[in-house]
């Protein structure tokens, strides 16, 4: 029996077929199928056999779900651990460079792909892009952080005195 | 959406691979980033009165300052200025109240004031603080995951919540108000528990729960140690029984404090090969080796079960993580300390490490101290190991501090001069003081100091004008950790999925090549 085709589509409505092993990064899509597929499969009834499954993602549109497909792409024959803590074990691991490089992005898409990872359920990715930005704020001080993210600075002195102490307890120093 | 709102949006899902004070940073830059991050700030609260070695994680902490010069009585004015500060925080601003979920003090005390207004934190998951039952009757009322039990009673009033079950020193075995079918229905709907307190409290615990039902657990601590005259055989019995009647194939993680102190007593290799014959399937296994005698030969017999239990363990090649903590002595003079003892116990793990496949993260925060238990391998490291500048620099001062200081030897009674092994074996113990917590939870490392006179009454000679203080610390460490970079290579050309060591508190993690975390603090300029 051949493998049917997973079609995903956008929130602005466009089409990406993919491979099932492709589609499965994302452990939300992965449910799906799971829920959708072992039901057809046991019929015994084959002529939907040939008509591919429509997968939609309401929150990402085609542009990040091309970036995102390429990342499962390269890592649908990686099998990442299927049952992670969610704690900080994951959080110190390096970034691998491939993935650095994969992430080497505008800010705007960077942002998108973070939240489409987290959408979709697609661990690796998630970490990775968050590890990007960690990187991007880490040493900084409020003003070059605003800078480098191209934030105004929305606090009146007083408010912002007013936060430094109320968190003054957690300054590391 | 802008992509400084995008920003916002993405930036609580950042927050957790931020060190605190970047926090902060991001928390000041904007309101709207002040917004995403100041929740996570106070979501889980961790109170240790010292400094962290890296703070990027989930936990913000308590602590005191970085600088190492600053005395005990500094880092603990500190401490409580901190506490008060969040106190006054707390109290100031409900919303952040709401925030916190988890509160953990680790070798501390709290400040009365500061624990009381935390328990009536709204949301708090956890709360685990000296003294916990003076506040039972605030926290029984909260959504708790997690709970450490001082009295069997205790159980039939906790929330339903309640998923991971600490066993603490257990007070009294007062059952007056007992009502023992809801607390066993508590034990029985958990998913952790721990039995790792001190033994009359895990055997009155486990006389309590017999006989045993199925239980079915993700994560379990237990305690098989042989003591001295065998006081401890109904403990021992009782958690084998515990063991079999627990549902391997839910359970993840295992956390083992084992020992036989009777060298010529077999349990603990029974115990281990009973416990291969078990359909295991864990991720991730915590060892810590307890025993009261300071013998190679002792050390030996354990590292000789642990080694048959991993290579032989169902499933090992799943395990993910793995932590081995030996117990040497504080001076490291131990009986049979001879190299080729140390090439033994170097095989056992050489040979049975490769068959871990899938292992990951391999954590030993004893590593440096068991070597330093061997005196050949420490004048390696002294006299013949790296040769950087940063090394070539340190190692000769370090040689210099051995050759002008003494000890006091307790099992002689004499002063004796410092040894490279003593001296490394402090330096060791020192490192494996950054471990809190429970082994397989990785709660953030704390960033302490040797001063290099508090251990052992480690003195100069007279006439000698000792310079050495705890600012030396981070270098001797720096020393250590290059020492260290050939054993990281060894075991990750052996298990090539690895990508963190820790050894003895140094961590190696490996992206493209193998880097030292801790090291880029102590880089010389």
């Amino acid at each position: 029996m051949t493998e049917r085709k997973i079609i995903i589509i956008t929130s602005d409505g466009d089409k990406f077929p993919v491979e099932r092993k492709v589609a499965e990064k994302s452990i939300l899509i992965k449910n799906m199928l799971k829920n959708l597929l072992p039901a057809e499969e046991e019929e015994e009834d084959d002529e939907d056999e040939d008509e591919p499954i429509e997968v939609p993602t309401q929150n990402v549109r085609s542009a990040v779900m091309k970036n995102i497909l390429e990342w499962c792409d390269h890592y649908k024959d990686y099998n990442f651990p299927d049952d992670e803590q969610d704690d900080d074990s994951k959080k110190s691991a390096p970034i691998d460079a491939w993935d650095k490089n994969f992430l080497n992005v505008d800010q705007e898409m960077l942002y998108e792909i973070i939240l489409a990872a987290n959408y979709l359920n697609i661990k690796p990715l998630l970490n990775a892009g968050c590890k990007v930005v960690a990187e991007m704020i880490r040493g900084k001080s409020p003003e070059e952080i605003r800078k480098t993210f191209n934030i105004v600075n929305d606090f009146t002195p007083e408010e912002e005195a007013a936060i430094r102490r109320e968190n003054e307890w957690a300054e590391d120093r | 959406m802008t992509s400084s709102s995008l920003l916002g949006s993405v930036l609580p899902l950042v927050v957790p691979f931020l060190a605190q004070q970047d926090k902060l940073n991001a928390a000041y830059a904007s309101y709207e980033l002040y917004a995403a991050v100041v929740p996570l700030l106070y979501r889980k609260l961790l109170f240790t009165g010292r400094p962290l070695v890296d703070s990027e994680g989930s936990w913000t902490n308590i602590g005191s300052l970085k600088n190492p010069l600053i005395s005990d009585k500094k880092h603990s004015e500190m401490y409580t200025l901190r506490q008060e500060l969040l106190l006054q925080t707390l109290t100031l601003n409900k919303e952040l109240a709401r925030c916190v979920e988890q509160v953990v003090v680790v070798d501390q005390e709290i400040l009365q004031d500061l624990a009381q207004v935390l328990s009536r934190c709204p949301n708090l998951r956890r709360f685990e603080v000296p003294q916990p039952d003076r506040w039972l009757g605030e926290i029984y009322t909260k959504p708790l995951e997690s709970f450490v039990v001082t009295e069997l009673d205790q159980l039939c009033h906790l929330p339903d919540t309640v998923r991971r079950l600490k066993l603490g020193v257990l007070k009294s075995e007062s059952l007056s108000v007992f009502d023992r079918q809801r607390a066993l229905k508590k034990i029985y709907s958990l998913d952790a528990l721990e039995l790792a307190a001190d033994e009359p409290s895990i055997t009155t615990f486990l006389k309590f729960v017999q006989p045993f039902a199925r239980l079915r657990l993700r994560s379990l601590s237990i305690v098989y140690y042989h003591g001295y005259n065998d006081y401890n055989h109904v403990s021992r019995t009782l958690v084998q029984q515990l063991l079999d009647k627990t549902d391997l194939a839910t359970l993840r993680e295992l956390e083992m404090v084992l020992g036989c102190d009777e060298m010529a007593c077999g349990c603990l290799g029974e115990f281990c090969h009973h416990l291969v014959s078990r359909p295991f399937d864990l991720r991730r296994l915590a060892i810590l080796q307890r025993t009261v005698h300071r013998d190679h030969n002792y050390t030996e017999k354990f590292d000789v079960a642990v080694t048959s239990l991993l290579a032989s363990m169902p499933n090992n090649e799943r395990l993910a993580e793995l932590y081995i903590k030996h117990a040497p002595p504080l001076d490291a003079m131990i009986v049979h300390g001879f190299e080729g003892n140390y090439n033994k116990r170097r095989d056992l793990y050489h040979s049975t490490l490769p068959q871990l496949r899938g292992l990951e993260r391999l954590v030993c925060p004893t590593f440096v101290w068991s070597l330093a238990c061997y005196e050949q391998l420490m004048s390696d490291l002294l006299w013949n190991g790296c040769t950087c500048d940063h090394c070539e620099s340190f190692l000769s001062l370090f040689d210099e501090f051995i050759m002008k200081h003494h000890y006091y030897d307790a099992a002689s009674g004499l002063e004796k001069d410092v040894i490279s092994p003593c001296f490394f074996s402090c330096a060791a113990a020192t490192l494996a003081a950054r471990f809190v917590g429970r082994p397989l939870e990785h709660l953030p490392m704390l960033d302490v100091y040797w001063n290099f006179h508090s251990l052992l009454n480690m003195d100069h000679d007279a006439g000698y004008e000792c310079r050495f203080n705890q600012s030396f610390f981070r270098h001797l460490a720096a020393c250590i950790s290059h020492f260290l970079q050939d054993y990281v290579h060894e075991v990750s050309r052996t298990n090539p999925n690895l990508w963190h060591v820790n050894f003895s508190g140094i961590v190696f993690e490996k992206a493209d090549f193998w880097v030292c975390k801790n090291e880029k603090v102590y880089r010389v300029q």
